[in-house]
């Protein structure tokens, strides 16, 4: 019984979105909207505009960006306890690496505020905030749900296969190179689609050192996500006004997406199981 | 490709030692950073001075973040266990036991920005609740309920069968299984379970800028007023800009240790359940 | 010699696929039914379409009657029958908690509050079962602590506790050693005093020291069913034979 809550309370979260998003689109296009590029919700200048384009770009962006570098460590960190650590060193870093998925992101934000932007600064980039920034925050916050399902999968390719090639003779590292990582590729590909869905999402600390501006993003210039507009103009958005209605809109795209990437891979992991 | 296995293995270890300094890092700079302030006054006190936070300590933020995060383990474990009972002992269906898993994927994809849209447009206006903590708990219970039902699932999973069978045997009522061998048994998975969803709960911050937590309050007295609450606070003076760069660290020094202290305490009791299982 | 369950015509599918084809047999009462028969020939699937665990398969289809005392068991809710007819597993399943709560968890469930009642009835079932003696001294001991053979002893005296009709042993010593094998022989050859037990085995001589009938199952099919000591010395079937010559299984 208490069950049906669970399925009730995804269906108010899409509906309630949805119909608050719903009266924007008898004073926006749709196609204005997604691909639209001036944001001005309140008419400074006489008028307003409402397109997100650009934060719609500087999600994607920073969230493949910080796919990339996740990525990077992760199979490494992954590889390191699948075949490098013994059983009891595994069973400790797990938790360890576990520590950063405890840390909240705000925390993030203001560490990478106060360390990474400043870095940036004084490497040369404008204020220090920028989208390279917030990626490398990013992938951090990302590792342990990467290391920990690349290790997963590798580790089940290993005990599969290894035996058989140690048996032929054939060095442990070579095979890995060759067998155990080609075979394990599908179940971290699922791993990566959905870590980027986490980092669409992911608000706080991408807000706080991104510099919010409503630029397309470029690796080492400010700009803002879906998520953070949501964030920074919501409490003043006057209720029932076609500002408050755009932002429910964003929130219905990124949801949206998100959706379309969480059905994905579902799809795909029936595809991988078979 | 031999050239290629060699360069696996110094790749590895270079990741690993990364990872290592970035975790140690990470903690040691809040850890040093933040444990000057800490003081008995910052702990107990209410933040006062011209400037939020300037003076006084962060005690409201503490126990606000204690309700939003009690509310969202109350609303998101009960649905989720039931949920995770209903796929493992009630389900025959497969479609219908994929369907839930969807859902339940589905729901965990949903940003927690926009479970803080949506309790705004139902919670604080629709229902007319206004910005308190229900409707911010509201939130956090469904983005946490995915992570628990995900947890309370796979320790139903791992009950050996024969158990239940043997139970089912003597001819006892689902209901009865599950009351009487099943949640008890899955005891610790169960609360570290729920205590690791409310401390992602606590850090939570997206979900409660608009629908209940606010910068001053006092001490909340019912569900149904607005209240302070950690992250919220740290956010908030980080905004300020560097006057209260000092007691930021200090509340995320607070912050960090609750949920690294529970996570700890959780871990070794779960590890321990987890034993006493083994053995017997 | 009275008849307690009698089974008409029974087929059970999977899938569509039968796992038993039209079984008719008759269980006659306070005595030890031996079913034998190589593994996949449909034994466990017998036992559990006759307490009704086969309606927790999915997909499972079950035709034919089996009678309890003459009452058709479609028409017993499933938990009566499951109280009235007994099940033992091959791998012991003690609940994760003390013998005495293992005892007493179905006697609780139907009812019995009364600590005295309780006590006695752990006790009574516990020295049938010829574990009693054995533990006592300490009835608060996890049950997981036991050995092997005391656990299976214990499923059976909680099987007990809520005072079946027919006991189903589901080759309860496969998983044991030769000296808790003869324990728990020697305790069914003292419980068919007042139980009918079905005893599923692969284990042909168990079925000649300690059975009074034996069935031959082979194929989901049965072969021949008939007083232990004539099935042993002279099979009809040439299936029957074979397998008691150990040929196969």
């Amino acid at each position: 019984m208490m069950s049906a809550v669970t399925v009730l309370s995804l269906a108010f979260v899409i509906f309630f979105i949805i119909q608050e998003a719903m009266p924007l689109f008898d004073e926006v296009s749709p196609v204005d909207f997604i691909f639209g590029r001036v944001w001005m919700p309140i008419d400074f200048t006489g008028t307003t505009s409402f397109g997100i384009f650009n934060f719609i770009a500087a999600t994607v962006y920073v969230s493949f960006l910080a796919i990339l570098w996740s990525f990077l460590v992760s199979i490494g960190a992954a590889l390191w306890l699948s075949c490098i650590a013994s059983e009891r060193i595994r069973s400790l870093a797990y938790p360890f690496i576990d520590l950063l998925a405890g840390i909240p992101s705000v925390v993030y934000g203001f560490v990478g505020l106060t360390v990474l932007v400043k870095l940036f600064m004084k490497a040369g980039v404008h204020t220090g905030s920028c989208v390279m920034a917030a990626s490398l925050l990013l992938a951090v916050m990302l590792l342990p749900y990467l290391v920990s399902s690349c290790s997963e999968s590798i580790l089940k390719a290993k005990d599969r296969y290894l035996p058989a090639t140690e048996a032929m003779g054939i060095s442990g590292w070579y095979a890995i190179a060759t067998i155990v990582l080609p075979a394990s590729a599908g179940n971290i590909l699922t791993a990566m689609i959905l870590a980027i869905g986490r980092a669409m999402g992911e608000t706080m600390a991408v807000m706080m050192v991104m510099g919010n501006a409503n630029l397309f993003p470029r690796l080492f210039g400010k700009s803002e996500t879906i998520a953070s507009v949501i964030a920074l103009e919501m409490g003043t958005a006057v209720a029932e006004s076609t500002h408050y209605h755009a932002l429910y809109g964003a929130g219905m795209v990124l949801m949206l997406l998100l959706f379309v990437i969480n059905t994905g891979v579902s799809a795909l992991q029936r595809k991988l199981m078979k | 490709m031999k050239f290629f296995s060699k360069f696996l293995k110094i790749w590895a270890w270079i990741s690993m030692i990364l990872i290592t300094a970035v975790i140690l890092f990470l903690f040691g700079y809040v850890f040093y950073q933040g444990y000057e302030t800490i003081s008995w006054t910052f702990l107990t006190d209410s933040p006062r001075g011209a400037v939020l936070g300037m003076e006084g300590g962060i005690f409201p933020a503490i126990i606000g973040s204690l309700f939003f995060t009690g509310t969202a383990v109350v609303l998101g474990s009960i649905p989720a266990i039931a949920s995770a009972v209903w796929l493992v002992f009630y389900a025959k269906n497969h479609t219908a036991i994929r369907m839930m898993h969807l859902i339940i994927q589905c729901i965990s994809g949903i940003p927690s920005i926009v479970l803080g849209l949506f309790a705004y447009s139902f919670l604080v206006r629709d229902l007319n609740l206004g910005r308190c903590i229900l409707s911010t708990g509201t939130a956090l219970g469904i983005m946490i309920l995915p992570f628990i039902e995900v947890r309370a699932e796979k320790a139903f999973r791992e009950l050996p069968e024969e158990m239940i069978r043997a139970s089912g045997a003597l001819g006892c009522s689902r209901r009865y299984t599950i009351c009487r061998i099943v949640l008890p048994a899955c005891r610790g998975e169960l609360i570290s379970g729920i205590i690791l969803g409310g401390c992602y709960a606590m850090g939570a911050t997206a979900p409660m800028i608009f629908t209940g937590a606010v910068a001053y309050a006092s001490v909340p007295h019912s569900l149904f007023e607005p209240a302070m609450a950690l992250p919220m606070h740290l956010y908030l003076l980080v905004a300020q800009g560097t006057t209260s760069l000092d007691v930021a660290y200090g509340t995320a020094f607070v912050m960090m240790a609750i949920i690294l202290i529970s996570n700890l305490l959780t871990t070794l009791y779960a590890r321990s359940r987890h034993k006493a299982w083994m053995n017997s | 010699m009275d008849t307690i369950l009698k089974i008409n015509h029974l087929t059970t599918a999977y899938d569509g696929r039968a796992a038993l084809e039209d079984i008719s047999l008759e269980i006659p009462a306070r005595r030890i039914t031996a079913i034998l028969g190589p593994s996949g020939c449909g034994k466990s699937t017998l036992l559990h379409s006759i307490n009704g665990m086969v309606e927790e398969v999915p997909n499972a289809k079950v035709t034919g009657e089996i009678f309890l005392n003459g009452q058709n068991i479609r028409k017993i809710p499933t938990e009566e029958l499951r109280r009235r007819i007994g099940l033992v597993f091959q791998i012991p399943a003690p609940f994760p908690f003390s013998i005495y709560k293992n005892m007493t968890y179905a006697p609780i469930y139907y009812g019995i509050k009364d600590k005295k009642k309780l006590d006695e009835l752990v006790k009574e079932k516990l020295q049938l079962a010829g574990l009693y003696e054995e533990v006592k001294d300490d009835l608060n001991r996890s049950a997981g602590k036991l050995s092997g053979g005391q656990q299976q002893r214990l499923c059976i005296a909680r099987a007990l506790t809520v005072e079946p009709e027919v006991l189903l042993l589901d080759e309860p010593c496969s998983a044991l050693d030769v000296k808790s094998t003869a324990a728990i022989e020697n305790m069914l050859l003292e419980l068919k005093k007042s139980y009918t037990i079905v005893l599923v085995t692969h284990n042909i001589q168990q079925a000649k020291r300690i059975s009074d009938r034996a069935v031959f199952l082979y194929n989901g099919r049965l072969i021949e069913a008939a007083d232990t000591g004539q099935l042993f010395a002279s099979p009809k079937a040439e299936e029957t034979r074979d397998f008691l010559s150990g040929n196969f299984g």
